[in-house]
């Protein structure tokens, strides 16, 4: 309990610099513009992105299905790698977090390491993407992709690295064709679905997961957000808002702040026969580890995975917990595999300062060993 | 919207003015209190009907600025980021602090705070209350709109088809409509299990309508209408069960935080600014949620929840179907159909796409097999021209150097036969040098005869002289 009145004059004095913070947040607001924040007034933007937010890097789109599009980005170094990687970003959000603003960009820190990058951009899931399988994803696009560049650049294997969902769709495709995949790198991505340090996978077991995609088709991307903001529901919901107010002093931040929210909440739809597979298989089945997955009648062996793989993941995720990554290397046939881990969570091995100096120097490191 | 924000900023620097003057005022209150402890002339409730009145001064206060501040929120943000994110900020959190504050205030000489215990976010139940009614996600994923939209578009639909003059379906769409509305507008346990226990009455209620059906009534579209009261009576007590475990979840994180708060003031480091609060408040229900919402048990609850509400929507997705089917509108089930065509088109276009390109890696390397073979012979051929002709070179380079060999021999032969001649000729000197040696000596020896026979004539000296001679 307060005693009046000796705390009185503080609690009221917080309650003044709390109003004064917010009083410099609204300036901070109030001078936002496109520079600063990334959302152009005029809609004048790249396309990439439903909420107009420029990329950092420059990139090109080389090919395309549809809504599904591969790009290659500029490279931004003298002494380039002689094998292309292919990013493989997940389909419940958007790829820009890998490129969200010049100090925070994995791609540009790669591009910078002189690593020749192509991303695959899934678009935004319509109504024309409701019976999309995982087949037609991975056997489909990634492989198109991958044939692609490997004829453009006259290789027979190319390096690939998965995030997180598409960490595991990499992971299914190294399986069926390790003869075009050099090295192969997945990050914050599950494999194994039986972990039960990650509260989605206790959830996932306990619903009906055909009556999801019966009842939605495409599954709205914020019911995917209201299931990971239920992960942890008042630091993500609550604490973080009021934390906000200490950072609206300070417009970098504020514009940081802003830039990280738009791109959480924009969350794409998923593909309703895509989502039922990955709930049913994976997160129900957890068969991919247990040898049982089928892909177009094709049995995925985690043994055919013999090129090198790094497989990096983050200490303090809770999303997708090491336990449900680690076991990949207990998976798989390479002999030259390696794990890297980081105090992280799941979106800060992209986006915090921890990351930034670090993280891409070693992958490309470790790619340039092995091309 | 820049004089939007001057405006607001100036609002700001009053407010704070106004704070200033009111601490001020509080502070003065204090010690107006303190005198009187140590014997002043104010009494004690006219001190307190102006602590009071500067009480109501200060959350008329909070209230205008969380109401000023989510207009300024939303006319910032509202082009700027997804609405998405804008119904996660609230800033009556300002207030509602507020109340929470004072009502830990510990009044002087016993006196009843009149904020009381259920001021403000001590109790989490009528927190989470307003944090449904947000629209925050997850509590309200089934709430609002997408069932209670489709389901008063396909009541409207029927009722509109029926006509206005009542009857019993008119009654059962009315009734169902009002009942749902208020289970989705109750948001408490309580208040769903009302709602269920009435549900139960009512789907009696309609069975009997259904088993001595009016005339005119389409029994399968009032089956589909039953089997849709039997799902929605699920939903409700499913949501009814869910609403349960988090009130009581709400009401134990509630006591930790209440006495977390205790605890801190107890060692005497009262939690008394507002972000230190939020953030107790925050951790202290995150952790006594995690707890339950990491069980199995709620997880199944939860499951239930849902798939109680996902076969509701499918329902009613099907009788919305139903209520299209005889308007030339296009159907959700063709749309599935003709994109499913279309998908499986699609795969078939990339199966034969793949052959093709077998076969044109097959064609290639037929080709290039071709062009490397004609190229091998014509490299063969002028392999096997460059070989001739250096075949011929070398020959013509042996027969000069057989001639030059048979010259040289021809030579050496001449210079033979010319040393064999004069070597002849030398013999045949020699032979003749000889025979004349010999004849010279057969005519010695004929005159040494000769001498010898006139020895006995001549004296032996000049026979002596020719045997030296000799």
């Amino acid at each position: 309990m307060l005693t009046f009145p000796h705390t009185l004059k503080e609690s009221l004095q917080d309650f003044t610099s709390f109003a004064e913070s917010l009083k410099k947040g609204v300036e901070n607001l109030a001078s936002l513009d496109e520079k600063t924040t990334g959302f152009p007034d005029d809609h004048d933007s790249c396309g990439t992105c439903r909420n107009c937010r420029r990329c950092c890097s420059d990139k090109e789109v080389v090919f395309q299905d549809g809504k599904r599009k591969l790009y290659r980005y500029t490279k931004r170094a003298d002494k380039i790698c002689s094998v292309p990687t292919l990013m493989v970003y997940a389909m419940v959000n958007r790829y820009t977090m890998l490129d969200l603003q010049p100090n925070r960009s994995m791609i540009r820190n790669l591009l910078d390491e002189g690593q020749d990058l192509y991303l695959i951009d899934w678009g935004y899931t319509d109504r024309m993407d409701r019976f999309m399988t995982m087949e037609d994803y991975i056997d489909g696009f990634i492989n198109d992709c991958v044939d692609f560049i490997r004829e453009k650049h006259r290789l027979e294997a190319i390096n690939l690295l998965g995030v997180c969902q598409g960490g595991t769709f990499s992971t299914i495709y190294a399986a069926l064709y390790p003869e075009k995949v050099k090295n192969f790198i997945p990050i914050v991505t599950p494999v194994d679905f039986s972990s039960k340090d990650s509260l989605l996978n206790v959830w996932a077991t306990e619903f009906d997961a055909d009556l999801l995609i019966d009842a939605y088709g495409n599954v709205p991307g914020d019911m995917m957000n209201s299931a990971y903001t239920m992960l942890q529901p008042f630091s993500l919901s609550v604490s973080k808002y009021i934390n906000m107010v200490d950072i609206m002093k300070d417009a970098d931040r504020l514009a940081d702040f802003l830039r990280m929210e738009a791109w959480i909440f924009d969350s794409p739809d998923q593909p309703g026969e895509t989502l039922r597979q990955f709930l049913k298989e994976l997160y129900q089945g957890n068969k991919l580890v247990k040898g049982q997955f089928f892909l177009g009648g094709r049995n995925v062996d985690l043994k055919n995975i013999t090129m090198p793989v790094l497989n990096i993941y983050a200490e303090f995720d809770t999303l997708v917990p090491p336990a449900a990554t680690k076991v990949l290397l207990d998976h798989i046939g390479s002999k030259d595999a390696q794990e890297m881990t980081y105090p992280v969570g799941h979106i800060g091995m992209f986006v915090s300062g921890k990351t930034q100096k670090t993280l891409a120097p070693n992958i490309s490191r470790w790619i340039n060993a092995r091309v | 919207m820049q004089d939007y924000f001057k405006q607001q900023a100036d609002w700001l620097k009053t407010w704070q003015a106004q704070q200033e003057s009111l601490t001020k005022q509080y502070s003065g209150l204090g010690e107006e209190w303190i005198k009187n402890l140590s014997g002043g002339k104010v009494r004690e409730s006219e001190f307190f009907e102006g602590w009071f009145k500067s009480q109501g001064d200060l959350e008329e206060q909070f209230r205008e600025f969380g109401r000023r501040m989510n207009e300024m929120i939303s006319n910032v943000w509202s082009n700027k980021i997804p609405a998405d994110v804008l119904k996660f900020v609230n800033v009556s959190f300002f207030e509602e602090f507020y109340k929470n504050w004072l009502s830990n205030i510990e009044l002087p000489g016993g006196i009843k705070n009149p904020l009381g215990i259920d001021g403000g976010w001590q109790q989490a139940t009528s927190f989470l209350r307003s944090f449904m009614a947000k629209e925050n996600p997850f509590f309200s994923a089934f709430g609002s709109p997408n069932i209670t939209d489709q389901m008063n578009r396909v009541f409207g639909m029927f009722q509109g088809a029926m006509g206005s003059e009542g009857g019993a379906f008119s009654d059962i769409f009315n009734n169902y409509q009002n009942m749902f509305s208020k289970c989705l507008e109750s948001s408490t346990a309580q208040g769903a299990e009302k709602l269920a226990e009435g549900f139960d009455v009512w789907v009696k209620e309609i069975s009997k309508q259904l088993t001595a059906p009016k005339l005119g009534i389409n029994r399968e579209l009032a089956h589909d209408i039953s089997q849709a009261l039997i799902l929605s009576q699920g939903y409700v007590k499913a949501s009814s069960k869910m609403a349960r475990l988090v009130e009581e979840t709400s009401r134990k994180a509630s006591i930790r935080f209440q006495s977390k708060l205790s605890e801190a003031a107890l060692k005497n480091k009262p939690v008394n600014k507002f972000a230190d609060f939020c953030g107790l408040w925050a951790s202290e229900n995150e952790k006594v949620f995690l707890e339950v919402m990491g069980t199995q048990e709620f997880a199944r609850l939860q499951g239930d929840f849902v798939d109680a509400g996902h076969r509701l929507k499918i329902q009613w997705n099907k009788l919305a179907e139903k209520a299209l089917e005889p308007t030339p509108i296009a159907l959700k089930r063709d749309l599935d159909l003709a994109i499913a065509e279309i998908h499986q088109l699609k795969r078939d276009m990339r199966t034969f796409k793949r052959e093709l390109q077998g076969v044109e890696k097959e064609a290639r390397f037929a080709r290039e097999a071709q062009v490397a073979a004609e190229e091998s012979a014509k490299n063969a051929k002028i392999a096997v021209k460059a070989a001739e002709a250096a075949a011929q070179d070398e020959l013509k380079k042996a027969k000069a150097v057989v001639k030059a060999a048979e010259d040289a021999a021809q030579e050496e032969l001449k210079k033979a036969k010319a040393a064999i001649k004069a070597a002849e000729a030398a013999t045949q000197a020699e032979a003749k040098k000889a025979k004349t040696a010999e004849a010279a000596v057969a005519e010695l020896a004929k005159q040494v005869k000769n001498d010898s026979k006139t020895k006995a004539v001549a004296p032996k000296a000049p026979a002596k002289t020719k045997s030296k001679k000799a």
